[in-house]
């Protein structure tokens, strides 16, 4: 119900009008899905170390224009964490300013509907970085496919068990399950998902 | 999917498997990942396409005027054809939904521009395909025996004597040399005289040492190219029981191929079986031989042989155990008035490994012969004791019906010709009849008879053609192709499928055209000289029989193995990806036969 409140709110508060493109309409039929790898669970916390992005549209993927970003970390990456997105220091010495990570962002995604897993916390991850920057947080439109996919298959009248984990959702929609779990496939592998139940 | 999975994607299918590193790294930047909902047109006939699909999950046929042509499933791509054309001549239907890569067909055409074996991948035959797999084979596993030539083995520099030289002379050069035999040059004529000939006439007929040598040498020798295959060499040999080939390489006389030499460069099973057919005193001996059959033919096949040569070697081997067989338990009289002869696949000298046994006796007319109803028994017995296995249809020298005079054949060949009577495949398979043992001209005779009354006979052409069409070719909609789904859970009956057509459609036209030949290879060969195939066409037709035959093999063999009884049925998913593609082009020239077929005979307006 406040959205268009936050919306209004949120472009006032944008300190760059170069930016502005990120509250235009978005183009027709077209999307990003995108993943971020980090340091930790908890956005108050973690950093962002790599962000996957690839754009759709109608139903094609368009793996030729895709974003695979690599930030250098501002502080020690935690042993345990290294072991999850196996992004080594050295991996990350290479690795872009936060800051240019998120600008180049956002030059990639526009003003077009973001379509993730659990989203929440990416965006929260952006969010993080965005705002000190622009004075704004993300105001793309959020599709969750994890709620898209519980949509698709609970049933009203006869409630079932519906399991959300994202192995779980490929085998179910048959999406080819890519090697690596990095930034980018598995942005992939979500835009299939989206792509697929989009089309159901 | 990073860059680095689109890559091995990809760089794992042929052709892409053909591109440089760089190519590689340029397609895997150019591609999108495309979804399609079952139904959907990907390409619709007349229409541009603007990409190159490569399939990751899904299916999709092609279709002509309803007809499915092909059908793609992962790795495979599509339509080169339509993007070098620039236009597409079928549709392209989603038929499971589709995840595929989208090359643009820029990218496709710089591909074809720039890597030339790339566009050969495209531009090339269905034969040449087979020999590009043939050559990955060699490269792969071992280079096999059966490509090496003559010039390979060991050969005998010509070292000689004049033919006025007396036969004392010619032993010492021959002691001088450490040769066991020498070459007579008597003119411009070569002949031969080995340690055995001096056995033969000096010591058991006491030819005189001091005459000359030319009188007891043999002339008229067998002469072989060096570029010749090794093999054939040993075919000529066995075939004209002799042990030397003068070997010529551009006109000259290189030198002489032994027997011994030759063989100790092969595998010691041919070797084995064919000696010991030649040496069986007794059935049991012949029996031991006959099984040995088995073993050679998987060595065969382990060492990629071609099939066309193995079938040559199993109708060479088959023919000396028939003839030796039938010698061992007729009375010579018996053997000299009759025909033993073998049909269907045996007959074409397509039998492999054993099926059942299509064989019969045509005796001469007037020639009585009291237990030949025994013999016939017996025959039949001795050859299910061999492993062949009996003719469901008991097309059996001991049915009586197989085993009669010259003359009530010929009155059978009048009822199925005239009369369309009796099962169609009883004459079908007496079409590709071929002497075993006796006296060959009373087939001849019988075969005669039957193309005499086949003269310009079209509705019996039509009628005898009709089978061809009996069985769909599995092409069609599991992954690729059409499989069994209870008791042969995906696999497909390629006899009935791909080989049974062919066979059949051939011997047809071989029937209309007289040609003596039974061999469907050979007659193929022989109708492309009558201009009824033109020579492309017959080119793929052979080889795509060729490769189900030797699919076939390879199922049976590894059915044997496990000891499992073997049977047609093969399983698309334990093909490779190059295997599969040709086997989906060999159907394909099946549909464009049975086409050929159709139109040929009329066959659309047989009932």
């Amino acid at each position: 119900m406040f959205n268009v409140l936050h919306q209004w709110l949120n472009r006032r508060r944008l300190k760059y009008e170069h930016y502005a493109f990120l509250f235009e309409a978005p183009p027709d039929d077209e999307w990003v899905c995108f993943d971020c790898e980090t340091t930790g669970l908890n956005p108050k916390k973690a950093e962002l170390l790599s962000i996957g992005a690839v754009k759709i549209k109608g139903t094609t993927i368009l793996t030729s224009q895709k974003l695979e970003l690599f930030i250098k970390p501002r502080s020690e990456i935690d042993e345990t964490s290294i072991k999850i997105h196996r992004l080594r220091h050295c991996d990350l010495e290479h690795g872009l300013p936060p800051q240019e990570a998120i600008l180049r962002f956002l030059h990639f995604i526009g003003s077009r509907p973001l379509v993730g897993y659990y989203l929440e916390f990416d965006v929260a991850m952006i969010n993080k970085y965005l705002k000190p920057l622009l004075g704004i947080t993300l105001p793309n439109p959020q599709i969750e496919i994890s709620g898209l996919y519980y949509d698709l298959k609970q049933n009203v009248l006869h409630p079932v068990h519906v399991d959300l984990r994202f192995d779980a959702i490929l085998a179910d929609l048959n999406i080819p399950v890519l090697g690596k779990h990095d930034a980018f496939n598995d942005a992939l592998m979500t835009a299939m998902i989206y792509v697929k139940m989009k089309n159901k | 999917m990073s860059v680095l999975e689109h890559k091995s994607f990809i760089s794992g299918i042929p052709p892409f498997d053909r591109l440089q590193e760089h190519e590689i790294e340029a397609v895997a930047d150019a591609m999108d990942i495309a979804y399609f909902k079952k139904g959907e047109k990907l390409i619709q006939r007349g229409k541009s396409p603007d990409a190159l699909y490569i399939i990751i999950k899904g299916i999709v046929q092609e279709l002509r005027d309803e007809e499915v042509i092909s059908v793609y499933a992962s790795q495979d791509s599509f339509d080169a054809i339509s993007l070098m054309e620039g236009q597409s001549k079928n549709d392209f239907l989603v038929l499971e939904e589709l995840i595929c890569y989208t090359l643009p067909k820029e990218i496709f055409a710089t591909l074809l521009q720039n890597n030339t074996s790339f566009q050969e991948f495209y531009y090339q035959d269905l034969s040449k395909r087979l020999a590009s797999l043939i050559e990955q084979r060699n490269n792969k596993d071992l280079a096999s025996f059966m490509v090496a030539k003559i010039q390979d083995a060991y050969i005998h520099p010509p070292l000689s004597v004049d033919a006025s030289a007396t036969v004392y002379d010619a032993v010492q050069t021959m002691t001088h040399l450490k040769a066991n035999f020498i070459l007579v040059q008597r003119g411009t004529e070569q002949g031969i005289i080995t340690d055995k000939d001096l056995r033969d006439h000096i010591v058991l007929q006491r030819y005189p040492i001091d005459d000359p040598v030319g009188n007891i040498a043999t002339f008229n020798l067998i002469e072989m190219e060096a570029e010749d295959f090794l093999l054939h060499a040993l075919l000529v040999m066995i075939r004209s029981s002799i042990k030397h080939l003068i070997i010529r390489k551009h006109g000259e006389v290189l030198g002489v191929l032994e027997q011994i030499d030759l063989l100790s460069y092969l595998s010691n099973h041919t070797r084995l079986v064919a000696v010991q057919i030649d040496r069986a005193q007794n059935l049991e001996q012949l029996k031991a031989a006959s099984h040995n059959m088995m073993k050679m033919i998987q060595s065969f096949q382990a060492n990629g042989m071609k099939i066309k040569y193995m079938m040559e070697w199993v109708r060479e081997l088959n023919q000396q155990i028939f003839k030796k067989l039938y010698a061992l338990l007729a009375p010579p009289a018996v053997v000299e008035n009759s025909c033993l002869i073998v049909m269907g696949s045996e007959g074409r000298g397509e039998q492999i490994l054993k099926t059942d046994q299509d064989n019969a006796i045509i005796l001469r007319d007037g020639f009585v012969y009291d237990k030949m109803d025994q013999l016939a028994q017996a025959l039949t017995d001795t050859l299910l004791d061999f492993g062949y296995p009996p003719c469901p249809g008991r097309i059996m020298a001991n049915n009586p019906y197989w085993c009669k005079p010259l003359q009530e054949f010929k009155e059978h060949i009048f009822q199925w010709v005239i009369e369309f009577q009796e099962p169609l495949m009883n004459l079908a398979i007496f079409c590709d009849a071929v002497p075993m043992a006796g006296d060959a001209s009373l087939l001849e005779e019988a075969k005669t008879y039957l193309y005499d009354r086949l003269q310009d006979h079209q509705t019996f052409f039509s009628h005898f053609a009709k089978p061809v069409l009996a069985f769909e070719t599995p092409l069609g909609f599991f992954a690729n192709f059409i499989v069994e789904k209870s008791e042969h859970k995906n696999a497909l009956d390629i006899k009935k499928g791909g080989i049974f057509p062919v066979v059949h459609g051939v011997r047809s036209l071989a029937l209309e055209h007289r040609i003596l030949k039974t061999n469907t290879v050979e007659r193929i060969k022989a109708l492309t000289e009558k201009e009824v195939f033109e020579k492309p066409f017959a080119a793929d037709l052979m080889e795509a029989l060729c490769f189900m035959v030797s699919l076939r093999l390879r199922f049976e063999l590894e059915k044997v193995t496990r000891n499992e009884p073997y049977d047609n049925y093969i399983k698309p998913t334990k093909l490779n990806k190059l295997e599969r593609d040709l086997l989906k082009d060999s159907f394909k020239i099946v549909n464009s036969f049975k086409q050929f077929i159709t139109y040929h005979f009329k066959l659309d307006r047989v009932t």
